[in-house]
């Protein structure tokens, strides 16, 4: 307690001034210099506090902040100095004087315990070097990190190189290990051509590469051959589908960073293998189709003409074998005269100008005999155009001539008959105009001068005589519609038959007008069907009605009411047309004479006719190519059928 | 009445009188000029031959003609009057047993008023006379005669 209140107060001293006796100058020279070096004591810390801030990663930066302390401690010794000039102070200036003391001491063992520490720093100069080093040492490193990037630049281009190289390959390659015979790696013509992702192949062996029946084989070949490289070999492969190829492959050694790994080529020879063997078939084929050939004789001959092959026709048609007839020349074949005349080598010559050569002439077997032929030669030239030699195709046909002799000479004939034909209708024209005029005029007479007996000598003639004379009357009337019937058939086979599309129902119903028109004494009942249609020579086809129709009219005259009906049925090649009555009908025994000419199944005294006109109709139905017949009973009418071929038959003339 | 002339060119003797007889039988009393043949007719008919300067003073009213005629046949006869001035209008009616399509086309080609066919029957033949007769002689307006 009374320490510190001496500290405080301290009476007793004397300040400083008085040690200097209060001289002026003296007093503020101490002055001046305690507080200049106090500030500077001052300011120094400020500094070093500072600059410990500013550059926080300072080493040692406790020293510097002692360092601070220790002049700060300085400092304030040399203000008490100012102080006590004038406040004898002294223990307190003694405490601060022991405060910077303390300070100092343990600054000066920091101080020197860093001594050693400060020195191992290195100089500015070291500095210096150290970083003029550093920056070489840099720079040397910089060009060495560019060496090596430059080195790496090319080595991944080479790689790269490489690989696209290995990629490229239009072969699928893939390399194995030898011993696993994993498959390391692949190119893109393998993924391509077995259908695997690189990732699948990367995970497959060669094993399973092949149908399992040929893995033993593989594995066999495998151990068989080691080291053997540069091997190519044909083997079947399967791909991811399941579907297998023929391939070649050639397998090498890899030697590399002491792995044992191959290198397989596949070189997929499917198609070539298919063309070979369609190739080979083809050959076969040839072979067969030549040696095979009876009926020609196909041989080749060199540039020369002389016989290179011969085949099986070749013998046959020309009696000499292979053996004794290669290598000779083909003038052998030809006739002495012809060959006197130089023809082969004409021919030879022919074909190669006009690429063929071809004629019919006569040629000489191995016994001597000759034959009519029919000879081709083409000239065989390579690729580059080159004649190699000729083929020649040989026929005999001595048989053909004949044929052809033969037919010319049924030509001619037919011609004739033809020629004769003709004459002979001509003359039929002629006839049935003759018999137009010639025949009726007697029957004209023979009628006439009758009637003129009964008239005139009526008296003078008994029932006895007039009844002769109406016989002879009656006579004569028939045979005029009999030459009128005998006319018409003529007339209609030989007229020219005009086809059209005709309306059968439309003729139909004009003749069943006609019918009832000229003789409507009873009823009719006449049915004719709509929309019948055929393809045929329209008047023909009114006489074939008006006969049918006609006879059909007639021969139901004797009943009251009768039923006509003209229609059509389907028949198995096409539509049946009919005519039908419920007239009086025939026995159907009969059937057969039915159209014969002037065939009559009932007296002319029940039913009027002359018995032609259904050899009329006949004769029109077959000439439209068609067939008519008849059914019936007696008492229970009758149906004529007849048809009409859809297309157009007989020597008609389309219209 | 009685100087309507009919010209009757037939060859066949028969069928002559037939005709005739007909021709009479129907009354149609008018004078009958036969001729046998084609030449025959056309001597009458133009005054030539054994007819020479014997020309008719009056056309027939009427030519019955048959076609098949010896000498000149019955179509060269048509030609024939129809070339001349003197005949082209008479009035020629072909009357023939042919019932060939080929004799009535040429026949009205070359200028036949009408083609009658000779029936065969005779009672047909005799009705074929009688309209043939009423016809032409009594209905039919002949040409203007024409007096040369």
């Amino acid at each position: 307690m009374s320490i510190i209140a001496s500290l405080l107060t301290s009476p007793e001293f004397m300040p400083h001034g008085f040690c200097y006796l209060w001289d002026r100058e003296l007093i503020w020279l101490h002055v001046v210099s305690d507080v200049l070096i106090a500030l500077a004591y001052f300011s120094i810390p400020i500094t070093l506090v500072y600059f410990v801030r500013k550059r926080r990663d300072l080493p040692f930066h406790w020293m510097f902040l002692m360092f601070g302390v220790f002049i700060v401690a300085c400092g304030s010794t040399h203000v008490m100095e100012v102080w006590n000039l004038w406040h004898a102070d002294y223990w307190l200036a003694g405490i601060v004087k022991l405060i910077t003391a303390f300070a100092s001491i343990i600054t000066g063992i920091l101080l020197f315990q860093l001594v050693p520490k400060a020195l191992a720093l290195p100089s500015p100069v070291a500095l210096e070097e150290l970083n003029q080093n550093l920056a070489n040492r840099t720079e040397a490193l910089g060009r060495a990190n560019a060496e090596l990037a430059s080195a790496n630049a090319a080595l991944q281009s080479s790689q790269e190189q490489q690989r696209s190289l290995f990629e490229a390959i239009p072969y699928p390659v893939w390399e194995f290990d030898w011993e696993t015979l994993a498959i390391k790696d692949v190119n893109q013509a393998a993924i391509a051509g077995y259908g695997y992702s690189r990732k699948e192949f990367l995970s497959l062996t060669i094993k399973d590469l092949r149908p399992s029946e040929d893995i033993p084989t593989l594995l066999e070949h495998i151990r068989n051959s080691p080291n053997a490289a540069g091997i190519t070999g044909t083997w079947r492969h399967r791909k991811k589908d399941g579907s297998i190829i023929d391939v070649e492959v050639t397998s090498g050694v890899v030697q590399f960073d002491r792995r044992n790994t191959r290198l397989a080529i596949a070189a997929n020879i499917t198609e070539r293998k298919q063309m070979e063997e369609a190739l080979r078939e083809s050959d076969e084929k040839l072979r067969l189709l030549v040696g095979g050939v009876q009926e020609y004789a196909i041989l080749m001959l060199d540039q020369e003409g002389r016989v290179t092959t011969w085949n099986e026709g070749a013998e046959r048609i020309k009696g000499y074998r292979a053996e004794e007839i290669i290598g000779q020349h083909f003038s052998k074949f030809y006739t002495p005269e012809a060959a006197a005349e130089g023809k082969p080598a004409q021919e030879l010559k022919h074909a190669s100008e006009q690429g063929r050569f071809e004629e019919e002439g006569w040629r000489v077997r191995k016994d001597g005999s000759r034959f009519w032929a029919s000879v081709v030669v083409t000239p065989l030239r390579d690729k580059t155009g080159q004649l190699r030699g000729y083929a020649k195709v040989t026929r005999d046909i001595s048989e053909r001539k004949q044929i052809e002799e033969q037919l010319e000479r049924q030509r001619r004939e037919l011609e004739r008959s033809n020629a004769e034909l003709i004459a002979s209708n001509k003359e039929l024209e002629a006839f049935s105009y003759s018999v137009s005029h010639d025949l009726r005029a007697p029957l004209r007479s023979i009628d006439g001068f009758s009637l003129a007996l009964l008239e005139d000598y009526e008296q003078k003639l008994d029932e006895e005589g007039k009844d002769h004379l109406r016989r002879v009357r009656a006579a004569t009337q028939r045979m005029g519609l009999l030459i009128d019937d005998l006319l018409d058939l003529s007339r209609v086979t030989r007229t020219e038959m005009k086809l059209q599309r005709v309306s059968l129902s439309e003729i139909g119903k004009l003749v069943t007008a006609e019918l009832e028109k000229n003789r409507a004494k009873r009823r009719v009942e006449f049915k004719v069907q709509e929309g019948l249609e055929a393809n045929a020579d329209p008047h023909l086809l009114r006489i074939v009605l008006e006969n049918l129709l006609g006879n059909a009219w007639k021969f139901t005259s004797k009943r009251e009411t009768a039923s006509i009906e003209f229609a059509q049925k389907q028949g198995d090649n096409g539509p049946v047309y009919y005519v039908r009555d419920d007239g009086a009908g025939f026995d159907s025994v009969h059937a057969g004479r039915l159209f014969g000419a002037f065939q009559r199944f009932h007296d002319a005294k029940d039913f009027p006719g002359t018995g032609v006109g259904l050899a009329t109709v006949q004769r029109i139905i077959q000439r439209h190519g068609g067939r008519i017949w008849a059914e019936s009973a007696v008492g229970k009418g009758a149906t004529f059928y007849f048809t009409l071929p859809v297309a157009a038959h007989g020597r008609g003339r389309e219209s | 009445m009685n100087d309507k002339v009919i010209l009757l060119v037939e060859d066949n003797a028969d069928d002559e009188k037939l005709t005739v007889r007909a021709l009479q039988k129907n009354k149609i009393g008018n004078e009958v000029v036969v001729a046998r043949d084609g030449a025959e007719a056309l001597d009458y008919l133009f005054g030539t031959g054994p007819h020479e300067g014997n020309e008719p003073h009056v056309m027939p009213q009427v030519v019955l003609l048959d076609l098949k005629l010896p000498k000149v046949d019955g179509l060269e006869v048509l030609r024939r009057l129809r070339a001349s001035e003197r005949t082209k209008l008479l009035p020629v009616v072909i009357l023939t047993s042919s019932n060939e399509e080929q004799d009535r086309i040429t026949g009205y080609a070359l200028g036949a008023n009408s083609y009658v066919r000779k029936p065969v029957d005779f009672n047909q033949f005799l009705e074929a006379a009688r309209q043939l007769g009423l016809y032409w002689l009594i209905l039919n307006e002949p040409p203007p005669a024409r007096r040369a």
